[in-house]
């Protein structure tokens, strides 16, 4: 690549421009790759895909009976493969998606704010919807795979494995892996945002981020034994994901209720949990917006 | 360039911008001002960061309002305070905003290079701009501000902090960048200096308003010759008497007359005059008229003394 030519003189550029989605890809593609230069982030990444892998294996023993013999597993110890064993993998992969996310948001903004770098991508044809939307779009990209990427791989492999009209007997599971991940994904991707651009240090930014996930759900059970009510649970957002996943699990194909095992009937209609999220996602979004600008207002 | 048409900004009820109109076409205009006259307030505007309250403002004819994507396309702005993207090397700042502004990838990775180059931090350039001195931390500035060729240049206190080498410098290259390429330029500064040396026209803001609009050319050339003058006595007698033979006077703050003579005139004869109004001159000085003549003048005029 030619480096320079004159250095005497500066050459404006004089070429074609490029366009709108291009330019939006801008934001992430550097974002991935100063996060390909993190080897805590490649190592925790990594990490992330031993629970799919570990049920990869079982599921691919579950159709190998000469596998489970030579093992000497009896058959009826093995799990069948049906909503619940997908809900409880999309329980456990949403977590620790979020734990990624911990370590990746405060990352993506703290680097532009701390240094007063917003009025320089805002002084080019840059939006402010497609700079969060760029910064937004790297933490979904990143929990996707972790979630509903792997999780559907896991639902095509155990339809190849298990043939004939499986894959459209538990179309609904596929559906729920999908929806419950993304929706997970968009709010904690929100909140880790909004927390992010109110710290200065990154290490802050993951440590308030888990803590205004795990000590507000504290908060919410606090509030349930204080006041004598059911509302604080609002307050709980792993618990409202898991009253919201197990009803997006409990359907099958044919909209019948599937009782998923192990589960308590939730605290509050589930429409109150939509609710809650709408009003989290709300707020967060409007925060994000008022804390994301060129230039500090100073009161 | 720039025309402002009752542009107007309102923070709560603070009006920091006061109805501005004005239309400048030369090719480097300085925006002077003391602190907190409106200045970075008005380069703000310009670019999006504060909505106008009221009237609007046109930066090459675009709109700022209708056509704000367009402009700033056309827009290079290096702010007052230290900008940059922490964690990465100079080379992939400036590239990524290179890339922002519409430069395809691998033209945006090479005209970072050569800018970075050009601005004279081409052995730094793999460095991380955190770990730059102040006036590296401001060539980098000013590199990611031309990296895309601008057709306009928003400069806001380009020589702060830095040093008189490192600020010679800095006014060195952006005189080339006006002179050589061609791009317009907006230089907000409080240091007089600075806009002489870049700038054809200036726009003087004083809390918020226009204190005066020049061209520095013809203000040098028709005030070329001018009297400092300290005198004891009837002040405002001699004043009426010199106005009288053609004279233009200005009161300092500190009491100090500015008189500027016409051609005919020599300044023997404003030394009889005080004679014969009974004034006695302590102090006559023959000057000839600067930047800061013309700001001093715009300021007192509007408000009686300096800010």
């Amino acid at each position: 690549m030619a480096v320079y030519s004159n250095h005497s003189r500066h050459q404006p550029y004089q070429g074609r421009l490029t366009g709108p989605l291009e330019r939006f890809m801008i934001i992430p593609r550097y974002a991935f790759r100063s996060l390909s230069e993190s080897k805590i982030f490649l190592l925790l990444f990594t990490a992330c895909f031993a629970v799919p892998l570990g049920c990869l294996l079982m599921i691919y023993l579950n159709h190998n009976l000469d596998a489970i013999k030579m093992l000497g597993i009896d058959p009826k110890d093995l799990n069948l493969i049906g909503n619940t064993f997908f809900l409880r993998i999309t329980e456990i992969q949403c977590i620790c998606s979020f734990f990624i996310m911990a370590l990746v948001a405060p990352g993506l903004l703290l680097p532009d704010m701390n240094n007063n770098g917003l009025p320089l991508y805002f002084s080019r044809p840059i939006t402010k919807q497609v700079y969060l939307g760029g910064k937004l779009f790297v933490l979904v990209a990143i929990q996707s795979v972790i979630t509903w990427v792997a999780l559907s791989l896991l639902f095509f492999f155990q339809a190849g494995l298990a043939g004939g009209s499986w894959i459209f007997d538990h179309a609904d599971i596929l559906w729920a892996i999908f929806s419950g991940s993304l929706v997970w994904i968009l709010i904690t991707s929100l909140i880790a945002l909004t927390v992010s651009s109110m710290v200065r240090w990154k290490a802050a930014g993951g440590a308030l981020l888990l803590g205004v996930v795990f000590i507000a759900s504290g908060m919410g059970e606090a509030i349930n034994e204080i006041f004598r009510t059911r509302y604080g649970i609002l307050f709980n957002l792993i618990y409202m994901f898991e009253k919201i996943w197990e009803w997006l699990f409990s359907f099958n194909v044919h909209g019948n209720v599937i009782v998923v095992p192990a589960s308590e009937a939730p605290y509050l209609p589930l429409t109150y949990y939509w609710l809650d999220l709408i009003v989290i996602a709300a707020v967060c979004t409007a925060l994000l917006w008022r804390k994301v600008r060129a230039f500090e207002v100073v009161k | 360039m720039l025309e402002l048409d009752n542009l107007k900004v309102q923070f709560g009820k603070q009006e920091v911008l006061k109805s501005l109109s004005v239309s400048l076409e030369s090719r480097a205009v300085g925006l002077l001002g003391p602190n907190g006259a409106g200045k970075t307030t008005l380069l703000n505007t310009l670019l999006g960061f504060n909505p106008a309250t009221a009237g609007t403002a046109r930066v090459l004819g675009l709109d700022i309002k209708q056509d704000a994507a367009r402009m700033k396309s056309l827009i290079g702005y290096m702010p007052e305070n230290d900008s940059f993207v922490s964690g990465i090397t100079a080379v992939r700042f400036v590239s990524l905003m290179a890339e922002l502004s519409g430069l395809p990838r691998e033209i945006a990775l090479e005209k970072a290079h050569e800018t970075l180059f050009w601005t004279g931090l081409g052995e730094a350039r793999y460095r991380k701009i955190e770990t730059f001195s102040q006036g590296m931390k401001q060539l980098a500035k000013l590199a990611q501000a031309i990296v895309h060729g601008p057709k306009v240049l928003f400069l806001d206190e380009p020589t702060n902090g830095l040093d008189p080498p490192a600020r010679r410098r800095m006014l060195t290259l952006i005189n080339d960048i006006v002179n050589k390429s061609g791009t317009r330029l907006l230089l907000s500064s409080h240091l007089l200096r600075d806009v002489e040396e870049c700038c054809q026209d200036v726009l003087i803001l004083n809390q918020g308003d226009i204190a005066g609009c020049h061209n520095l050319e013809e203000e040098k050339e028709s005030k070329f010759k001018f009297l400092e003058i300290e005198i004891q006595g009837d002040k405002d007698s001699f004043t009426a008497e010199i106005e009288k033979r053609g004279c233009s006077s200005a009161e300092y703050a500190d009491g100090r007359l500015k008189i500027v003579l016409p051609e005919n005139m020599s300044a023997a004869e404003i030394f009889m005059i005080a004679l014969d109004m009974d004034a006695e001159v302590r102090k006559m000085e023959m000057k000839r008229s600067t930047l800061e003549d013309i700001f001093l003048q715009a300021v007192e005029n509007r408000h009686g003394s300096v800010q």
